[in-house]
């Protein structure tokens, strides 16, 4: 190892970064556009905090693909990571793809929500969208992505309600929680939920948040620190904002609907052992009959590959398909493989079927 | 964490600092705090106090915890010295030399977030700020009762009572839905039946040709001629 050498680019570095911090700071006070969801959508439906998007089809309505394709999100984060901008946006490549993408937002939650649990979010709000989205498009049948805690209520969902649904697709989805791989899972594990709810009446977003940084420290700090190399280029500048922007965008989780989720299907894990109840309604995944893609990340730490494959075997459906890809948790929307190789693999799925 | 490294000065500072501060609080502190308050606002005060110890136990709590998650930190910046000289060869720039010390952090920082003392530090911090939030509020009942502010319990008690009755409308906007389908699908039924029901022949009806009214006067009618009786011959 030349030290010199080294010590040498240390000094250059250093040299460049007052410039580099200047043309950052003038990039910032510049007004630089970091605007978030661009792609054109309506409003068609409105229920307490939440609301359904329907994004305006690239393609003329006689070549759109039927049935429609429901998007539903977690409750962790915002839905905006899924339309960052022009050219990172997974919502715009499905539409290029000749989809009809619907997408549940579920909004912010207020303290007054508190007791809106699992059968509230799957048999109420979730339910009254999926009609709402049949009713116009007069569909009997729709085909329903999940991404993320999105995903898991839509496996429980589509067991519940199986004749609403033609296809499951489930990105970065949990349902097997009995691992030592996620680190979050084994501090959820651990925790009181029930204390949570009583005390607190919620997980705060911010909460979340940094239970989501205290996970990956050191990729925290490599964060800014690449952040300082590259903040006097204005394309990397808006591209860092906009992950910021949804990254500490975190709505609040109900209480009960967290204790509930945490408590039974983290903690318990009763939905991969079909013991999970809503309502006294079982949740038996063997009679999700409808074709399932069940897409994860091979370098996932919050959804890690081993709590994603089993819901494969889980459930009833003959026709499953399993797709490991080379992304992390977010890389599945955001990448560039996303743009290039795992929308177009999801949308000829979904097409075949 | 049995198998650490010899700690370094810092470290040892910090342990002591934080274990003498703890020992004061108890010793000094801590003991005056949990005096039973009297008088009128013995329950007032009760709950104040115990929202002060409660704030101090956060206060320790975060120390230890800093403290500790700083360790993996420590340990690599003394092992960093072995590794460069182990893997020197592989460095030839400032960034693999920055990337080689973030790799090992990387990986000290994993295993100590995976372990079993990780999870634990992690969840007795979550524990004391839950401990700390409820006594918090608990101090403040007293206080938002005496000025007829509502506190959060029972705001609490109204989100309750507002989520049986979104329960409720919910299950009665379902049973309408049902009862609108029902009642579309006998419709269509009703027409399907009265469509498909043969058509009844037509019945010939003798109709009046004359419209009787009270200034209409009636027509004499033609009447046939017969033998009259009076020309009978004998």
């Amino acid at each position: 190892m030349d030290f010199n050498k080294i010590i040498k680019e240390i000094e250059k570095d250093l040299a460049r970064l007052p410039d580099r911090v200047r043309k950052g700071v003038d990039l910032l006070s510049s007004g630089i556009d970091y605007t978030v969801a661009t792609t054109p959508a309506d409003i068609i439906y409105t229920e307490d905090n939440l609301r359904v998007l329907h994004y305006k089809p690239v393609k003329d309505s006689n070549y759109l693909h039927r049935p429609p394709v429901l998007i539903v999100y977690a409750l962790i984060n915002r839905y905006i990571m899924l339309d960052l901008q022009p050219g990172r946006s997974f919502v715009q490549n499905l539409l290029n793809e000749g989809l009809d993408v619907f997408l549940l937002d579920w909004g912010r939650p207020t303290a007054s929500d508190m007791y809106l649990d699992l059968d509230d979010y799957l048999n109420g709000y979730l339910d009254n969208v999926v009609e709402s989205v049949r009713l116009r498009t007069h569909s009997e049948q729709i085909n329903l992505m999940g991404i993320c805690m999105g995903g898991t209520f839509s496996v429980i969902y589509t067991a519940l309600h199986p004749e609403k649904i033609k296809n499951l697709i489930t990105l970065a989805t949990p349902v097997a929680f009995d691992v030592e791989d996620a680190t979050l899972f084994l501090w959820a594990r651990h925790m009181d939920v029930e204390k949570i709810q009583t005390v607190l009446g919620k997980l705060p977003g911010d909460l979340a948040n940094i239970l989501y940084l205290l996970i990956v420290p050191v990729d925290t700090i490599n964060k800014y620190v690449n952040f300082l190399n590259g903040m006097d280029d204005p394309k990397f500048m808006s591209t860092f904002l906009r992950m910021e922007k949804w990254i500490f965008d975190s709505p609040d989780m109900t209480g009960a609907v967290f204790r509930q989720f945490i408590g039974e299907v983290v903690q318990k894990n009763l939905l991969i052992k079909n013991l999970l109840q809503i309502e006294g309604q079982l949740v038996d995944l063997s009679k999700i009959r409808c074709p399932l893609l069940n897409v994860y990340g091979k370098n996932d730490y919050l959804a890690p590959p081993v709590t994603s494959k089993p819901l494969a075997q889980a459930v009833g459906s003959k026709d499953t398909t399993t797709k490991g890809v080379d992304t992390g948790h977010v890389g599945i929307f955001v990448g560039s493989m996303s743009y290039k190789t795992i929308c177009p693999d999801i949308v000829t799925w979904i097409k075949k079927r | 964490m049995s198998d650490r490294p010899k700690k370094n000065m810092l470290t040892q500072f910090a342990e002591q600092a934080s274990k003498q501060y703890t020992d004061f609080y108890h010793e000094f502190l801590g003991k005056y705090m949990g005096m039973p308050p009297l008088g009128i606002g013995r329950e007032t005060m009760g709950e104040s106090m115990a929202a002060g110890e409660a704030y101090q136990k956060l206060a320790m709590a975060v120390g230890e915890f800093i403290q500790h998650f700083s360790v993996p930190l420590t340990e690599t910046l003394a092992s960093f010295q072995a590794i460069i000289a182990d893997k020197g060869d592989q460095i030839d720039s400032a960034e693999a030399l920055y990337s080689m010390f973030m790799q090992n952090l990387d990986q000290k920082y994993e295993a100590y977030l995976h372990s079993k003392e990780g999870v634990q530090e992690v969840v007795d911090l979550i524990d004391q700020y839950l401990e700390f939030k409820q006594r918090l509020d608990n101090a403040m009942i007293p206080w938002m009762d005496f000025y007829n502010i509502p506190s959060k319990r029972d705001m609490q008690e109204v989100y309750r009572k507002l989520h049986q009755l979104k329960r409720i409308n919910r299950e009665l906007e379902k049973t309408v839905q049902e009862q609108h389908r029902d009642l579309q699908r006998l419709t269509e039924r009703i027409v399907t039946l009265e469509t498909s029901a043969p058509k009844p022949k037509p019945v010939r009806k003798k109709v009046a040709t004359t419209v009787r009214t009270k200034t209409t006067k009636r027509r004499p009618v033609a009447r046939k001629k017969t033998a009259s009786k009076g020309s009978r011959k004998a």
